[in-house]
């Protein structure tokens, strides 16, 4: 049985998913306490066999999306501008700037649920398997969220206009 | 795009499928697999175009989200931090209980540069973790903050007393207008090495840092040494039996001169009583 010192090495991914779902540094960081402190409290009941980093990103993500709800509820809307500017806070190298905000524009405007399989596929290196698990979702879902997810943020990178979830916004590319 | 499954059978005639493109990008494949689709690749520019594009965006995903982790983990997320809250009381519990609360030693808190493990326990830097942790108990939070108001001159006064008396020798507050912190407010916190003044301080920003006084069992007189770990940092000695500590989560050269400030006023003080 790992030991909860096991939880340790997550947190930096932990911060790193948070902060790309929910596009707020503060925020993202309030929820991984949340989620680590969950984590810790129900260490001694979880599944033994269970794989902890599928886990406690379960946990996550399930706090991320009640968050996301709630702010899909109450109208908490971020300007895709402001996402681009700002809301990361990821410094990022001069000469990829422009690049770097298009590509938060492009994934801001994904859906949630082809944002979340993607950054735990493609940044998180979660399996597909694992990635199924923490999401609750067949791994068929993963596959067909991870290719739609794919070819919509490679077309806004590729400069076509997206419309972005609700159909209220309009991302257009940025020179 | 199509996504058919790909069908049960031998693996030499399974088709390549969209899924293997992915998972090739991805490298889920095992090398039997990855053999079949690279061959696929080499026969089909259009599949390979994809996935050449797909990786790219993989990287590039990579790359714009590698800095988070590649930060240091802030001291609340810190696992460390988060047991030890579990194991006391979590201190707003405290807050309401007793105005007057034990603050962890430094050796709950783990990553200080200087552990007293090989320290004289009860010194520098065991006073140096529990400013620390005091700090982040008090200070972080505004609605947890001072018991007394920097502002009433009574409220400094009673405070003064009561912290010349517990710490049995007479305490004063440093000013730090001229560095630009109002001193706001202070409190007694009981430490495992005994009672400790906590004050408190505010620049016109907004921005807090604290200065902790206790009386020194060992290390009667130690040098400034600096401590960090997270977003709370500061610089700790000791003078004539009484230790000091300034924490808060500017950068060190913003509290390096106001140390520098409470250790000259200390020492001028120090020049007249003798």
């Amino acid at each position: 049985m790992a030991s909860i010192a096991a939880l340790e090495p997550l947190i930096p991914a932990l911060r790193r998913y948070a902060s790309a779902m929910l596009r707020d540094r503060d925020l993202a960081d309030d929820l991984v306490q949340d989620c680590l402190e969950r984590a810790i409290g129900q260490w001694d009941s979880r599944r033994q066999e269970e794989n902890t980093r599928q886990w406690v990103f379960a946990i996550a993500h399930n706090l991320i999306a009640n968050r996301l709800r709630q702010q899909a509820r109450r109208g908490t809307h971020l300007d895709i501008a402001d996402v681009a500017e700002s809301a990361l806070m990821v410094p990022a190298p001069q000469e990829h700037r422009v690049r770097h905000g298009e590509l938060m524009a492009a994934l801001a405007a994904l859906p949630e649920e082809q944002r979340s399989v993607l950054l735990l596929v493609s940044v998180e290196d979660l399996s597909y398997a694992e990635a199924a698990r923490a999401l609750g979702i067949p791994i068929g879902t993963v596959m067909s969220r991870l290719s739609r997810g794919r070819e919509r943020l490679q077309r806004a990178l590729d400069g076509e206009v997206v419309t972005a979830p609700g159909g209220a916004a309009t991302l257009r590319r940025m020179k | 795009m199509s996504r058919p499954k790909r069908p049960s059978g031998p693996r030499a005639q399974t088709p390549v499928v969209e899924d293997d493109l992915h998972a090739f990008v991805d490298g889920a494949l095992d090398a039997a697999r990855r053999k079949e689709v690279q061959d696929h690749l080499d026969r089909d520019p259009e599949a390979a175009a994809m996935v050449a594009r797909f990786a790219a965006q993989r990287q590039l995903l990579r790359s714009a989200f590698a800095p988070i982790v590649d930060e240091p983990v802030p001291e609340r997320l810190r696992l460390q931090t988060l047991l030890a809250q579990r194991r006391d009381p979590p201190a707003w519990r405290w807050r309401m209980a007793a105005s007057v609360l034990v603050a962890l030693g430094a050796g709950t808190f783990g990553g200080w540069q200087m552990r007293d493990r090989w320290e004289p326990s009860g010194g520098i830097a065991a006073l140096a973790g529990e400013a620390r942790s005091s700090y982040l108990a008090y200070a972080s939070d505004t609605a947890a903050g001072p018991s007394t108001d920097g502002d009433r001159e009574g409220d400094r006064e009673r405070l003064l007393r009561l912290v010349s008396d517990k710490l049995q020798r007479p305490i004063e507050i440093p000013d730090l207008s001229a560095a630009g912190y109002r001193y706001a407010g202070g409190r007694l916190v009981a430490t495992v090495h005994g009672t400790a003044g906590l004050f408190f301080y505010e620049r016109a920003d907004g921005t807090r840092m604290a200065v902790m006084l206790r009386p020194m069992a060992v290390e009667k007189e130690a040098p400034m040494m600096a401590q960090s770990q997270g977003e709370v940092g500061g610089f700790t000695w000791a003078m004539r039996g009484l230790g000091y500590s300034v924490v808060g989560t500017e950068k060190p050269g913003v509290l390096h001169p106001v140390a520098d400030e409470v250790r000259r006023q200390a020492r001028e003080r120090a020049a007249i009583q003798s």
